[in-house]
């Protein structure tokens, strides 16, 4: 049967104007766009602006721009700090983790984190290796970040870690340690600091301890604090910053036997498989000193909780406590205040701190993060805060990481004023030196 | 790390705390029937209900009732008069125990709570024309409400804390339908539904003597595409078998939330804000059910429904949400005896049904379960009807004995008598 010229346009024509269409579907699919964003100062001193790229906005003290794989290569062959934002900002551009826009605003969920520690984990390859530590009561991981210049080997340096988010409403200490991440992964190359520091040493990060009683938080009730283990009387969840090993129990006051108790210590030391987590990865590295991000109150407070006495170290926990301090204030004049635990506040019994200072005698503080009273938020923070307290905290745990990695196994001290590092002189391999008529003016390295 | 100094976890106006329930062995909260999108009562929901097919278990796919056929299997809309209607109102009431932050870690009751609702619940209208049919109906598939919370935490003459929690929404569904009948034994019908519907949750909580209020509203507006269809085949003079279809599809939503702190103290407002495409992806749902009468007055039906919840996948603020759910089968089975008789002058015949229901919930960590006995009366005068319907049911598995009750009445209308 002849076709007609009529039916044979009919099959034509979407034929022909599929043929159009598909140079430029493949055009697009061939071609991906990245979000990525850059420290506002090094966007201006490397003069990235001549490069073209279709930025955005700037945001935070942050530039955004759209660039190209090419951009990318171009970028990384010249060393330039950014941080790729696509799963963040751009939710239909693959696995989705917006920290802008959702239920927590800017605040990271725990799907949230763990996307953008893997994005992390994937931008910096050389730096950083993400490794889950745990896993929480509703099968969350718990993770990670070491973040050295060789992370994948064990070379014994000295070790600090940051920890996040013991209690769920406390959405900031989340967001403090994992910029401290973004800034050392962005800034190596850039600022000989933070490069002498991960050469140096290990920077453990756990942002995130408790990814259950986050979510919860998130989605039932704001004022969440404990974890969501289901207790046997029908209530839920155990203070984990009561379920440290160390001086467990010591008293009713400093944590409670009752389920129903907000402050409630679990069944036993580290019942809990967040805390006990935290305790493994503690144990398994040389660590030597120790920061739990808290809020609210603005407050620095080390051991002990449990008790209202001076540890051994007294003067040396309080010295770093004042110092931290006072590099805090200096950046915008928040006022963080420095003092025992157990005095500053309330006694608290199987907290971080003593546990990781009872073990092993290193500088162990709980940072309480900004606001200083329900006045000014309780356990809220504004969005457009989060960089803000960030840069308040950050010559603090800057100082403090160095002076961890200046400190001896053995607990022998050298303090440091902020600011001045000195390398310690290297180490000569062992060699029998015959010498003979030596001149007077030569001396024997170490 | 901070206590905050005010806030009260106190005893609270409804119960006492700290009922003894035997959890898992893995520690972990099972949340149970009631997530925040979990319609009331049972989450399988398929269609329009009326009265009638209330009061034989739910028969809703194999016996054409009325024109709210058109929801379920629009194949039988061939089996109905030229021209009918129906209204349909309902009476439900359910029990819940654990439901956001009830029974959760947050609020405890002694015991659980109940909720319902009094509603016109579908009206129908349809029209045979030769071979073909066509109708159309709206209901009210699921309700979201939950019991509103209200508590209050009094000293020294005055209010130091309270706490109000309210859910409320619901999802209405319209279906246009056409059928044709194929000869005389086979009819194939399809539906194409759209579902419009909200879900509002508030949770507010107040520190007055502080002047702290920390409010957490969220609002969702549904809606939603799919098509229906179905098969009914006359396998003899009294019995015939019935097949009905219901795609899966989305159920979209435009979603805001805020988030706010007040505090007058310190003049404080802080806020987050959000808006999001939230998306729940609803099951495919097969049906099968058997329509037999072997004589003027007795007749029987029987149906199972295949729910595919294990694809459930909801997408909520841009994040996906853990919702493992398992495939279910519910079944409904009834018997009726029309006893003939007289109203007034006029012939008169009045159905009386009984029947039995299992519902299954698709929670694969808490296997959960409604079974029901139902009832039902009905009227056939000329050419008008009405029917009665009601259905008690209780639920095992969850280790809250949860019940479930449904009473409706039908009126309707057809062109000439059935």
């Amino acid at each position: 049967m002849k076709r007609s010229p009529k039916r044979t346009a009919v099959i034509i024509l979407p034929v022909a104007l599929f043929l159009a269409l598909v140079p430029a579907l493949l055009e697009a699919a061939a071609d991906p766009a990245d979000i990525v964003s850059f420290d506002r100062r090094h966007f201006e001193s490397r003069g990235l602006v001549r490069d073209g790229l279709d930025l955005l906005y700037e945001k935070d003290g942050r530039v955004y721009a759209v660039v190209t794989p090419e951009d990318i290569a171009s970028l990384v062959s010249r060393g330039v700090a950014f941080t790729i934002e696509t799963a963040r900002l751009a939710p239909s551009a693959g696995r989705t983790a917006s920290a802008a826009g959702g239920l927590n605003g800017a605040f990271h969920s725990a799907y949230e984190l763990d996307t953008e520690l893997r994005l992390l984990a994937d931008a910096h390859p050389q730096l950083v290796r993400l490794q889950e530590i745990g896993t929480s009561l509703e099968g969350r991981p718990i993770q990670a970040l070491k973040i050295s210049d060789n992370p994948g080997l064990d070379e014994g340096e000295p070790a600090i870690l940051f920890l996040g988010c013991h209690h769920a409403r406390e959405w900031i200490s989340v967001e403090i340690p994992l910029l401290l991440a973004r800034h050392l992964l962005e800034n190596y190359a850039l600022d000989p600091e933070v490069r002498s520091l991960v050469d140096r040493g290990e920077i453990w990060i756990v942002p995130l301890v408790n990814p259950d009683g986050l979510e919860y938080s998130i989605h039932v009730y704001r004022y969440w604090r404990k974890n969501r283990r289901a207790n046997s009387d029908g209530t839920f969840g155990v203070d984990l910053n009561r379920n440290y090993g160390y001086q467990w129990g010591y008293d009713n006051v400093g944590s409670s036997p009752v389920p129903g108790s907000a402050v409630y210590r679990g069944t036993a030391p580290f019942s809990e498989p967040e805390t006990e987590a935290v305790r493994r990865l503690f144990l398994s590295r040389d660590f030597r000193a120790m920061v739990s991000f808290h809020s609210f109150s603005q407050l620095i407070l080390y051991p002990w909780g449990y008790v209202d006495l001076p540890t051994g170290k007294e003067a040396e926990l309080s010295t770093l406590a004042h110092t931290m301090s006072a590099l805090m204030a200096a950046v915008r004049g928040a006022v963080y205040v420095p003092g025992r635990a157990s005095a500053a506040l309330y006694t608290t019994n199987g907290d971080t701190a003593d546990w990781t200072f009872g073990v092993s005698g290193v500088p162990s503080f709980t940072v309480e993060l900004p606001p200083e009273d329900t006045a000014g938020g309780g356990f809220f923070n504004a969005e457009a805060e989060i960089e803000a307290i960030f840069r308040e905290n950050l010559p603090a745990m800057l100082y403090l990481t160095n002076y961890a990695f200046l400190s001896s196994p053995d607990g022998g001290i050298r303090p440091r004023l902020p600011g001045t590092l000195r390398r310690s002189p290297p180490r000569l391999p062992l060699i029998k030196r015959i010498d003979r008529d030596l001149p007077s003016a030569i001396t024997m390295n170490q | 790390m901070r206590k905050a100094p005010f806030r009260i976890v106190a005893p609270l106006a409804v119960a006492s705390l700290c009922v003894a329930l035997s959890v898992p062995a893995s520690g972990q909260l099972v949340l149970g029937q009631y997530e925040n999108e979990a319609p009331l009562a049972t989450w399988n929901v398929f269609g329009a209900s009326t009265a009638a097919g209330l009061g034989l278990g739910g028969i809703r796919l194999s016996r054409a009732w009325d024109a709210s056929v058109a929801s379920t299997n629009p194949a039988l809309l061939t089996a109905l008069p030229r021209s009918s209607g129906s209204l349909t109102g309902a009476y439900v009431i359910t029990a819940l125990y654990r439901f956001s932050a009830v029974n959760t870690g947050v609020l405890s009751s002694a015991s659980n709570f109940s909720t319902g609702y009094l509603a016109l619940e579908s009206g129908s209208f349809s029209y045979r024309f030769g071979d073909w049919a066509a109708a159309f109906t709206a209901g009210l598939l699921e309700s979201y409400q939950r019991p509103g919370i209200d508590q209050s935490y009094s000293a020294q003459g005055l209010v130091r804390y309270a706490l109000r929690l309210e859910q409320t929404g619901f999802l209405r569904g319209y279906t246009l339908a056409l059928a044709r009948r194929f000869g005389r034994r086979l009819s194939f019908g399809a539906g194409l539904n759209l579902v419009r519907g909200n879900l509002d949750r508030v949770l507010v909580e107040e520190w007055p003597v502080e002047g702290i209020t920390i409010a957490d509203t969220r609002a969702e507006r549904f809606e939603g595409l799919f098509l229906n269809a179905g098969l009914h085949l006359a396998l003899s003079r009294g019995l015939s078998a019935s097949l009905a279809v219901r795609a899966p599809y989305s159920k979209k939503s435009d979603a805001e939330s805020l988030l706010r702190y007040t505090a007058s103290g310190g003049d404080t407002d802080i806020r987050i804000e959000a808006e999001a495409r939230n998306s729940y992806r609803q099951p495919l749902v097969v049906g099968a059910g058997l329509d037999s009468r072997w004589s003027e007055a007795w007749s029987a039906a029987a149906e199972i429904a295949y729910f595919g919840w294990s694809r459930y996948e909801v997408r909520y603020f841009d994040e996906p949400l853990p919702r493992p759910f398992r495939d279910v089968i519910t079944a409904a089975a009834g018997v009726e005896y029309s006893l003939k008789g007289r109203l007034g002058a006029r012939p008169a015949r009045f159905p009386i049904r009984l029947g039995l229901a299992y519902d299954p919930q698709p929670m694969d960590n808490a296997h959960s379960s409604y079974l029901s006995l139902a009832f039902g009366l009905g009227l056939r005068l000329g050419s008008l009807a009405a029917d009665l319907g009601g259905r008690v049911g209780r639920e095992s598995g969850s280790g809250n004995s949860l019940k479930t009750g449904r009473v409706a009445l039908s009126v309707s209308w057809f062109s000439d008598d059935r």
